[in-house]
């Protein structure tokens, strides 16, 4: 859409944009300045020090900074793999197996999509509480897992459906069975898909903070968002130093990770990419 | 391999995608399939694969039913029409893919491809990604998959539509020497039927699903079944005209000659009356000095010309050896080309 | 005969084999569907039947089946009108606002500038998405606080007097606002890829007729854009209707009584919070189940609009 230049036009346009993203930009520009400051009026900081880092690694009644980091570390990970483990072979099941019911299944999880989580709270405070599974990290990596497997198929799904069906023709007729055809093929095909459904799961996991603030009542299984909000909740003199440094850790691997995929994610907001048929 | 298809029916929902087809191809040869797009060419490749379950009717090979046979027990090779190449695997992985999916040793493997690569001419070409590779290129590395694992039927989806008019002709003799050599049989769909009279043994052709007319090449060139058949076979004029008994002997008035002609090459049925179309090829009208028909068009056509000679209201093409092409002439057939269709208007 | 019999054989055979594709296909889809079950399907029915029930801290240990007396006490609440209000203003503006007229303005405008602007504000815009809502939700807070530490005050000082954080006296602007940016990424990105999906040479024939750079926005790039658009208007808006983790770490429903109380919160607050008197799931889960059911009512809806059954073809190779 660039093809119209007239420079009157160009400047204006530039200047209503950065307009627009000035408070972004005001917004996020205090973290780094808090970081390295002893307090800040605004974005003015008053005393350069690195004191704030150092008190991050003070312990904060039964819970650690670093301790919580790890444990973030830990539940991203486990909870990609499942979501991975759940949504992959489901959505090249929908793509391109002849599944029962396949139809209504796939309303059903369009629809579930609407179930926002929180809505659910007491059904699944019940559940968790039935399978022993409250108060764990394991527990509410399941139920996350369960709300985002709808966007995840469909969005998979996509994925695999532009995959030529010549191919997987070829794959059988080379002798191949179809879950032969479905790793060998399908999936180095889908790659780009895959990688994106990693980077949505691992950043979903580690920026979940309402689930775990909920359901997980006792300090020592705490991940990072939740240590960070107890500096907020305490009721004492809130750190905002600490608490800046703290969370210019926390946003970094989100941030990084959508850097890395950028083009890829762009693919999967228009439900899949495309790919080459020879 | 023989295969027999015994009244071979594929229904998509509503949409009739194959009519009870019926055919035999012996060992070793090459039916071709001729037909429209649509006609159900390609139906009846994916249910020979076993792609496909058929509606209704049955498949053998050598006998055995094999309806319900999925593709990866068939062994049959299938050659598609874009190719279809892993584009995730080099040449040297798409070719072998079919011998590690049966458990072949990787020394026999290994074997195996550099033959293949050395029989179609893809030495040097094995570390390379389909994408890498020139149209040409990829039909071989795809005909090399599809001889990978030693098949007992070929199948040939529209070989060569997607060449290069110059590499046609060269890839068409480089697969029917490779056939030959091999003695696989093979069923070989097309809509040129320039490729299907060189390459076929048999001919099937194929319209809306059913099968028209089968039989040899020549055969269905020079008796075709109906006019649909003789103008898919090539380029042919159509008169109209009528069938009179003259002293107890049927003769044939052709509209715009004077003369009655008493015999006749080719008549698809007996039993035709009154009003018919009479049909003949360009290459089978002879043209004498006289005024008759006047020219109209002339194009070249492969080291002679197709001129058109109008004949009061009929326009008749003629196929012209040599340079000239007289302005006016006088039209001739020897009686001995001539078809006679009943007339369906 | 001898032929008959050995085709019966080979197809019986093949037919064992030939059942793969089905039994397979649900193999595949079984971990999903199990979780989707256990998690999803089983806690919502869960939840509306606690809704029934007279479950609260009180009744611990001798709960009571009470039927529709929930619903009933709910819509007595004077302050539910409020509260349904409240969802509504801020689900409309937000995804009118925030979710189609926004990202529409930043895309029509930075296309001017593709190359070396837009690769610099498109990770700023993508920020909000990106960023942990306990960090997202600190930032806000902190960017309204009173002078002389809120951003905003601290720079409108020489204007006006600025006391008062911005989210006391301004609660609604700052909700919308903060929670819309995150829309604002989401959309961005979706209209922006379905822009470049736009043939670059419609675009040029659109040059060549004389259209001027608006013309051209408007006649042709907003009618590719019908799709994504409706499909951002469905999808957040449905969310948006449920959304609460913001409001809830900016406001917590104040500050005020009920000022920024939206369904979904008023839901949370009745069921597990103390000061709301006593823990009372069946009330609370009386109050999500209406919210959850008008959500599936409305996906019902929309998947009737958005065609749902070219979406979902029969896939080939169906009988292997």
């Amino acid at each position: 859409m660039g093809v119209w230049r007239t420079s009157g036009m160009r400047l204006m346009a530039a200047i209503v944009l950065l307009l627009l993203t000035a408070p972004l930009l005001l917004l996020y520009v205090w973290l780094p300045i808090s970081a390295f400051a002893e307090r800040t009026e605004g974005l003015r900081p008053e005393g350069i020090t690195f004191e704030n880092w150092r008190r991050l690694l003070e312990p904060l009644g039964g819970a650690t900074f670093l301790e919580s980091l790890a444990r973030s570390l830990a539940f991203s990970s486990i909870y990609c793999l499942v979501l991975m483990l759940a949504v992959v072979p489901a959505a090249y099941a929908f793509s391109r197996l002849p599944l029962p019911g396949r139809r209504p299944l796939l309303a059903l999880l369009l629809m579930l999509h609407a179930f926002p989580m929180v809505s659910l709270l007491i059904g699944v405070y019940q559940t968790l509480r039935w399978l022993g599974l409250y108060d764990s990290l394991l527990g509410i990596a399941l139920i996350k897992t369960a709300s985002e497997i709808p966007l995840g198929v469909w969005v998979l799904k996509g994925f695999f459906d532009r995959i030529p069906w010549e191919l997987e023709m070829a794959a059988l007729v080379d002798g191949a069975s179809r879950w032969r055809a479905f790793t060998s093929i399908c999936l180095p095909l889908a790659r780009p898909g895959l990688l994106a459904i990693a980077i949505f799961g691992f950043v979903a996991g580690w920026n979940e903070f309402l689930l775990p603030y909920l359901l997980l009542p006792s300090t020592t299984e705490w991940t990072l968002p939740l240590y960070i909000r107890s500096l907020i909740a305490d009721f004492r003199f809130v750190d905002y130093g600490v608490l800046a440094a703290a969370s210019i850790i926390y946003v970094f691997p989100p941030l990084a990770l959508f850097a890395f995929g950028q083009g890829i994610l762009s693919q999967v907001y228009t439900l899949g990419g495309r790919v080459q048929a020879q | 391999m023989r295969v027999e298809l015994q009244g071979l029916s594929k229904l998509y929902g509503k949409v009739v995608a194959l009519d009870r087809v019926t055919l035999t191809v012996e060992p070793g040869e090459i039916l071709c399939l001729l037909g429209p797009s649509g006609s159900g060419k390609t139906t009846l490749l994916l249910l020979l694969a076993g792609l496909e379950r058929p509606t209704a009717g049955e498949v053998r090979f050598n006998g055995a039913v094999v309806n319900s046979l999925p593709p990866r027990d068939r062994a049959v090779g299938f050659l598609f029409q874009n190719y279809a190449l892993y584009p995730n695997m080099s040449v040297r992985e798409n070719i072998a893919f079919p011998l590690r999916l049966k458990g072949v040793s990787k020394k026999e493997r290994e074997r195996t491809v550099l033959e293949l690569a050395e029989m179609l001419d893809l030495r040097g070409l094995l570390e390379r990604r389909p994408s890498e590779l020139s149209g040409g290129q990829q039909q071989r590395v795809a005909l090399a998959r599809a001889l990978a694992r030693q098949p007992r039927l070929l199948l040939l989806d529209e070989p060569l539509s997607n060449l290069d008019p110059i590499l046609r002709r060269s890839a068409r003799e480089e697969i029917r020497l490779l056939q030959r050599r091999m003695g696989l049989t093979t069923i070989w769909v097309t809509h040129d039927q320039d490729e299907a009279m060189t390459v076929a043994d048999k001919l099937a052709v194929l319209k809306e699903g059913r099968l028209v007319q089968y039989g040899s090449p020549l055969d269905v060139y020079n008796r075709p079944v109906d006019p649909f058949v003789a103008e898919l076979m090539g380029p042919i004029n159509f008169l109209p005209g009528s069938l009179l008994s003259i002293d107890g002997s049927p003769a044939l008035k052709v509209d715009g000659w004077p003369a009655p002609i008493p015999q006749w090459a080719w008549q698809p049925t007996d039993g035709i009356e009154g009003h018919c179309l009479v049909a003949v090829r360009p290459e089978n009208v002879r043209l004498l000095p006289g005024s008759d028909a006047r020219l109209v068009d002339v194009r070249p056509s492969r080291g002679a010309h197709i001129a058109t000679y109008r004949l009061g209201p009929h326009l008749i093409r003629v196929l012209v050896v040599g340079k000239v092409v007289p302005p006016e002439a006088c039209l001739s057939f020897d009686p001995g080309s001539l078809m006679v269709f009943p007339d369906r208007s | 005969m001898a032929s008959n019999a050995r085709s019966r054989l080979v197809n019986a055979t093949s037919r064992r084999r030939g059942l793969v594709g089905h039994h397979l296909a649900i193999l595949m889809c079984s971990p999903a569907l199990a979780l989707v079950t256990s998690f999803l399907v089983v806690p919502a029915i869960l939840t509306i039947r606690t809704s029934m029930t007279d479950m609260s801290l009180a009744t611990l240990g001798s709960v009571r089946w009470v039927g529709l007396e929930n619903y009933r006490r709910l819509l007595e609440q004077p302050e539910l009108p409020r509260i349904a209000l409240n969802t509504l203003a801020f689900a409309g503006v937000n995804l009118i606002v925030f979710n189609i007229v926004l990202p529409l303005v930043v895309i029509a405008l930075s296309a001017a500038w593709e190359e070396c602007l837009g690769r610099f504000l498109r990770p700023v815009w993508l920020l909000p998405r990106v960023t942990p809502s306990v960090v997202y939700s600190l930032l806000w807070i902190w960017l309204t606080a009173p002078a002389p530490h809120g951003t905003l005050n601290q720079l409108l000082t020489p204007l006006a007097n600025g006391q008062s954080s911005w989210l006391l006296s301004h609660p609604w602007p700052v909700v919308i606002t903060a929670d819309g940016l995150i829309g604002t990424s989401f959309a961005t990105v979706l209209f922006a890829a379905a822009i470049k999906a736009i043939p670059k040479e419609v675009l040029q024939a659109a040059q060549i007729d004389g259209a001027s750079y608006w013309q051209a926005f408007r006649h042709i790039v907003l009618p590719f854009l019908r799709w994504p658009i409706m499909f951002v208007a469905a999808y957040q808006g449905l969310s948006l209707l449920a959304s609460f983790e913001l409001i809830l770490l900016l406001t917590n429903g104040g500050p005020g009584l009920w000022q920024t109380e939206v369904w979904s919160l008023y839901g949370y607050h009745q069921a597990f919070s103390y000061y709301a008197g006593g823990l009372q799931m069946g009330y609370g889960a009386a109050i999500s189940s209406l919210l959850v059911g008008f959500g599936a009512l409305a996906s019902l809806a929309i998947l009737r609009l958005f065609r749902f059954p070219q979406l979902t073809a029969e896939p080939k190779l169906g009988a292997i």
